[in-house]
């Protein structure tokens, strides 16, 4: 017989889990209501009872490695049912905020992305570099342009070279932490046969043919606008970030030029983009908004993430727009504010709600190998 | 004729469609002994008991009605100092036969028969006339037995309050707080038995005995005289009820070493209770702060080999003590393992209140030990967690949340031991010695634990039930006991939390409030509530066998010392167990008696064995099997036309010459139909169907001697609502008669 665990409950866990939006954890009886009513969870150790148990009693360790609590799209099937009020689907959400703590370094950072409070600091810190980048003389010469042009406030050599700077901070954290992740979740479910790469790679190919196709997402989703604003929200996502990238790489090589024309085929695209981002970004919020309280309430975790793209879109579309009507006191504080939300976005990835881009979709590779996410539904498999 | 019988046949409700009423009633005049026999439309109406109220003021003394069933219309048939006798052909005979047919006639022709025999042979009760003081006695101060001292002197009644401590208030007064007794179930309250300590201190018709134990209780309700004593001489006064609170004590927890008791930081729920009300909540051991307390639920509750019940509030008290460490120390953490949370009602709520705590962690499990580790901390090991693996929980303090055990003694088995041990003294047979010592070993620790002191042979305690509990039929018949006039409330009937209590109190109050009034006006209390008559023992043909004595199941009777049974008629319920008990047939009721009934069966007039028309008699209780049938009546269940019933007060009621009698008239079948025995039983009266069993052994042996077939006698066990059963009982055992062929003796 195995030796018996030790439980030692870390009272600190449950109030953050608590702050977090799990708030009614709780109330939890351990009925299995959830579990049986969600679409998604395995017959095995399904989520998210086990996950409800474990959080009431602050088992820490074991919550922030479960690759389970990526499993969940938070439907609210499960809080919709649950005869007790605890709301399991905003505890999942609560998890995979503090696992993203757990994984994304340094925590610092993440501590400040995980509540209202942390908010000043982390836009002060953009704040002062972009003021800081228009106020520096920079010994960069300027093609001639009619009207007003963002680059002479904020040459594009030192944005581009400031977000890959960044970028490749972002990437190196996600390394790290997708790495850590992995490891752990392996110590805990290990992968049949050990794993390797191709068939890692080939996992790996999978989800991201479900992830662009959201078969999975779908299949829980009770509400179909959201899977559609999921998904404009995700390819509008993709395509700005390849457009931009794309964009600062032509620049650098001297190929293209700031202010883009609107008949430019970049600025099409990340415009074509940029829309669907807030098309995607409406519905999303309206089918947030629709969910009762005792349902779901979200937290600071999903807002902010929403509020901050919403952001960031609608001041890049009105700087647009006050630069060709060459108003320069209302575009460049837009311009401004955009920037800093722009950057904000990239840096903050992996602490924020976006950083679930890149953990569910490692989960949902692991799981593919433990079986934990299986090829195919199971009810569809069942009923064919 | 010796008394003027009036008879009427009624043929509303159906009766008039299935029966020749005009051809009924004439045979009753003609066959019967009745002044007349009319028909009438419909009796109950005005104009029905009008015509039977002028023949009473014209001189009948006995009415007999063809109409419905005993059970309907009593009150248009309550005709005050005249016997009223029904013959039951709606139900009976109109709803369960074929119209008409021949069989159908014969069946209420019978009916109306036997109805005017009894009515020939049973006279109206005359009810005792015995002074009553109406003084009730409440034994505990507990919360229970405080309420019902208010109870009872708020209803004009003077109390003696026995309490055996110093003062008043019981467990609820040692509580350091108490869980949530109203809305909106979330927080603790002060303990609120001192409000009503003063309550009763302040009471002018409340008489308040403290230190005082009870060492007799004589006589019967109405007129109890109970000895007490509290240190100086003993003090006798007379009471007419008794309600007794004696509330509970706490599970042993002695007898839970795998729970590790004997570690002195592992505490009862009590101990946890003192411990708060000292406060602070400390380690015994060492005095060092408890930061980590995990309370064992249901510790030696809910398992075979200690308390074998859920004692109902130990969960909440549990919540209540977690709420204690919590609010003591912010970082505090609590562990309740628990076999199922139990909180009915409202407490759900008190129950997440407490849930909500993020420092009071829960889960269902089984506690395999607990051990103390070397750093002088606690481990509990705990099976099939929710977490879904065996765990180890380890704290600095460990509560065990025993259950509740009644504070009652079981006065049975101290009467066995009283018994065993006179058999001992006196030197018997060996094999009477054997059994006496066998007795004692059984039951001798029962012995010293007597609380009310009963002059009963029976016992000097309530009986009680399979877990120490008063024998009382816990959901029919609350706050009852086997001894009239004494009621059972609190702690001691069942395990209660202080609002149970209070409601039960309150309960067993109005119970003893009821027997002092209706003992008052000489009638008895439940389940025959209301009946005035009473046994009437005829000692000279006495034969002292003590089977009345013994089978009494309200331990009526005492004896002298010679064997003779000595009446105590307050005490009686007019359950008749012991007319049916008796060999002499010499006890009896005015309306109800050996005799009675055996005219009743030799009036059915059995047809010549060419006939083919078989004749089963059914004694059928009233309690539950008589209303059964007339349920299937009701339901229009066909039933076998060969059945003649008699309905009885009980099944123990029977009195086996009836048997002999019937099958020596030539009936060829006898049915017995009485309530479910056994530990689950229904019988109003106790033991009815139990004690039929063991006399139809002798009816056995009875029909061997005759050489009939034990397959023509049956006793069978129906429940109020089992009308469906009953009716397919009917069928089957009339083909089976029908099979046996006729009674040998029919026509001798």
């Amino acid at each position: 017989m195995a030796e018996p665990t030790v439980l030692q409950p870390d009272l600190a866990f449950v109030k953050r889990v608590r702050e977090y939006g799990g708030d009614a954890v709780k109330h939890c009886f351990q009925c299995a209501t959830c579990s049986t009513i969600c679409r998604l969870s395995p017959e095995d150790s399904p989520f998210p009872r086990k996950e409800m148990i474990q959080a009431q009693w602050g088992l820490k360790d074991r919550l922030v490695t479960d690759g389970d609590i990526w499993l969940c799209h938070d439907c609210t099937d499960c809080s919709e049912h649950c005869p007790r009020g605890a709301r399991p689907s905003d505890v999942m959400g609560a998890l995979r905020q503090a696992a993203v703590e757990h994984y994304s370094k340094p925590s610092g950072l993440a501590k400040l992305a995980s509540s209202p409070k942390g908010l000043p600091v982390l836009l002060l810190i953009p704040a002062v570099l972009f003021l800081l980048i228009a106020v520096i003389p920079w010994p960069f010469e300027h093609p001639p342009h009619d009207g007003l042009v963002f680059g002479h406030y904020w040459p594009h050599h030192v944005i581009m070279a400031l977000f890959f700077g960044v970028s490749a901070f972002v990437g190196v954290v996600f390394l790290i932490g997708v790495v850590r992740f992995w490891k752990d979740m392996s110590a805990r479910t290990p992968i049949p046969g050990g794993g390797g790469v191709v068939p890692i790679v080939k996992a790996a190919i999978d989800t991201t043919i479900e992830i662009m196709a959201h078969r999975r997402f779908n299949r829980c989703a009770t509400d179909g606008n959201r899977t559609v604003g999921h998904l404009l929200v995700l390819w509008g996502f993709i395509g700005l970030t390849i457009v931009s990238t794309i964009v600062g790489f032509l620049m650098m090589l001297g190929l293209e030029h700031t202010p883009l024309e609107q008949t430019n085929i970049w600025k099409i695209l990340s415009n074509i983009g940029g829309v669907a981002m807030v098309v995607g970004i409406f519905m999303l919020l309206a089918s947030r908004m629709k969910r009762k309280p005792n349902v779901s309430r979200g937290s600071w975790f999903d807002w902010s993430f929403l509020l901050l793209l919403v952001g960031i879109i609608v001041t890049g579309f009105l700087a647009q727009i006050f630069r060709e009507l060459n108003v320069a006191v209302i575009a460049l504080p837009l311009y401004f504010i955009h920037l800093c939300g722009v950057w904000c976005l990239i840096t903050y990835i992996p602490y924020t709600k976006l950083a679930h881009l890149v953990y569910r979709a490692v989960a949902m590779t692991h799981g593919r190998m433990t079986g934990r996410v299986p090829a195919a539904d199971p009810l569809e498999a069942a009923s064919a | 004729v010796s008394k003027k019988i009036t008879s009427y046949v009624c043929s509303g409700c159906g009766i008039g469609d299935a029966v020749d009423v005009d051809a009924l009633a004439g045979l009753v005049n003609e066959e019967c002994e009745v002044v007349s026999c009319q028909t009438h439309p419909r009796l109950c109406a005005p104009e029905g008991v009008e015509l039977i109220r002028k023949d009473i003021e014209e001189g009948a003394e006995a009415v007999v009605l063809g109409a419905c069933s005993p059970r309907a219309m009593e009150e248009a048939f309550d005709f005050p100092g005249t016997l009223v006798t029904r013959a039951n052909i709606r139900e009976g005979v109109a709803w369960s036969q074929e119209a008409k047919a021949e069989d159908t006639e014969m069946l209420a022709a019978d009916n109306m028969r036997m109805a005017c025999a009894r009515a020939g042979k049973a006279s109206v009760p005359e009810p005792f006339d015995e002074p009553v003081d109406k003084t009730v006695m409440v034994v505990g101060g507990g919360v229970t037995g405080l309420t019902a001292a208010l109870e009872a002197a708020s209803l004009g009644l003077p109390v003696q309050l026995v309490e055996k401590d110093e003062q008043l208030g019981g467990w609820s007064a040692k509580n350091h707080k108490q869980f949530p007794t109203k809305n909106p179930w979330r927080d603790l309250e002060p303990v609120s038995a001192a409000d009503l300590v003063e309550q009763v201190l302040a009471h002018d018709r409340i008489t308040v005995h403290l230190s005082t134990t009870i060492s007799k209780v004589a006589g019967q309700p109405g007129q109890f005289d109970v000895e007490i004593q509290n240190g100086g001489e003993p003090e006798t006064f007379r009471v007419g009820a008794i309600v007794q609170a004696t509330g509970w004590k706490p599970y042993d927890a002695n007898r839970l070493e795998h729970l590790g008791y004997a570690s002195a930081d592992v505490i009862t729920n009590v101990e946890m209770e003192e411990l708060a009300k000292k406060g602070p909540i400390v380690r015994p051991s060492d005095g060092k702060p408890a930061k980590r307390v995990a309370f064992i639920q249901c510790a030696g509750s809910r398992d075979k080999e200690h308390l074998p019940y859920c004692s109902a509030v130990c969960c909440r008290v549990s919540l209540k003590q977690a709420m204690y460490v919590r609010e003591q120390d912010a970082d505090a953490q609590v562990f309740v393992l628990y076999k199922d949370i139990r909180t009915p009602t409202q407490w759900e709520d008190f129950y997440r209140r407490v849930q909500e705590d993020e420092g009071v962690f829960f889960t269902k499990c089984e506690v395999t030990g607990v051990e103390v580790q070397g750093d002088g901390s606690l481990a509990v090991h705990a099976e099939q967690s929710l977490l879904g693996e065996d765990v180890r929980i380890e704290a600095d303090l460990v509560v065990l949340a025993t259950g509740m055990v009644p504070v009652a003694a079981d006065g049975e088995a101290i009467r066995l031991v009283t018994d065993a041990k006179a058999v001992i003294a006196k030197n018997e047979s060996p094999v009477q010695m054997e059994a006496a010592r066998k007795t004692l070993d059984e039951l001798g620790h029962h012995e010293g634990t007597e609380i009310l002191n009963l002059d009963y042979r029976q016992g000097p305690d309530l009986p009680s039930l399979k877990y120490g509990m008063p024998d009382s039929h816990f959901i029919c018949f609350p706050y009852e006991s086997r001894r009239t006039g004494i009621y059972a409330a609190g702690g001691m009937r069942m395990p209660a939390d202080s609002l149970m209590c209070r409601e039960d109190a309150t309960g067993a109050a109005l119970k003893a409030w009821q027997c002092l009034e209706l003992t008052d006006q000489g009638k008895a209390v439940h389940p025959r509530w209301e009946d005035s008559s009473h046994i009437d023992i005829f000692f000279q043909r006495c034969t002292q066998c003590k089977r009345c004595t013994e089978e009494c199941p309200f331990g009526t009777l005492n004896e002298d010392v010679k064997g003779t049974p000595q009446p105590n008629l307050t005490r009686c319920r007019r359950c008749g167990i012991c007319m049916g008990a008796c060999p002499e047939r010499i006890i009896s009721f005015k309306d109800y008696s050996v005799d009675i009934v055996s005219s009743m069966v030799k009036a059915v007039e059995i047809p010549d064995e060419e006939d083919e028309k078989p004749r089963i008699l059914a004694f059928m209780c009233e309690n539950d099997a008589y209303p059964a049938l007339d349920a299937a009546g009701a339901k229009r269940l066909q039933v076998s036309p060969w059945y003649r019933i008699i309905p009885v007060r009980c099944l123990g009621a029977v009195n086996v010459v009836w048997i002999a009698d019937a099958l020596s008239a030539g009936f060829d079948g006898v049915l017995l139909v009485g309530c479910p025995s056994g530990d689950d039983y229904q019988c109003h009266m106790i033991r009815g169907s139990e004690l039929m069993k063991t006399r139809s052994s002798n009816v056995k042996e009875k029909l061997e001697q005759l050489a009939l077939e034990n397959e023509r006698v049956r006793i069978e066990e129906v429940s109020f609502d089992e009308a469906e059963r009953l009716h397919s009982i009917l069928q089957e055992f009339s083909e089976e008669i029908e099979e046996l062929g006729p009674n040998p003796f029919k026509g001798f």
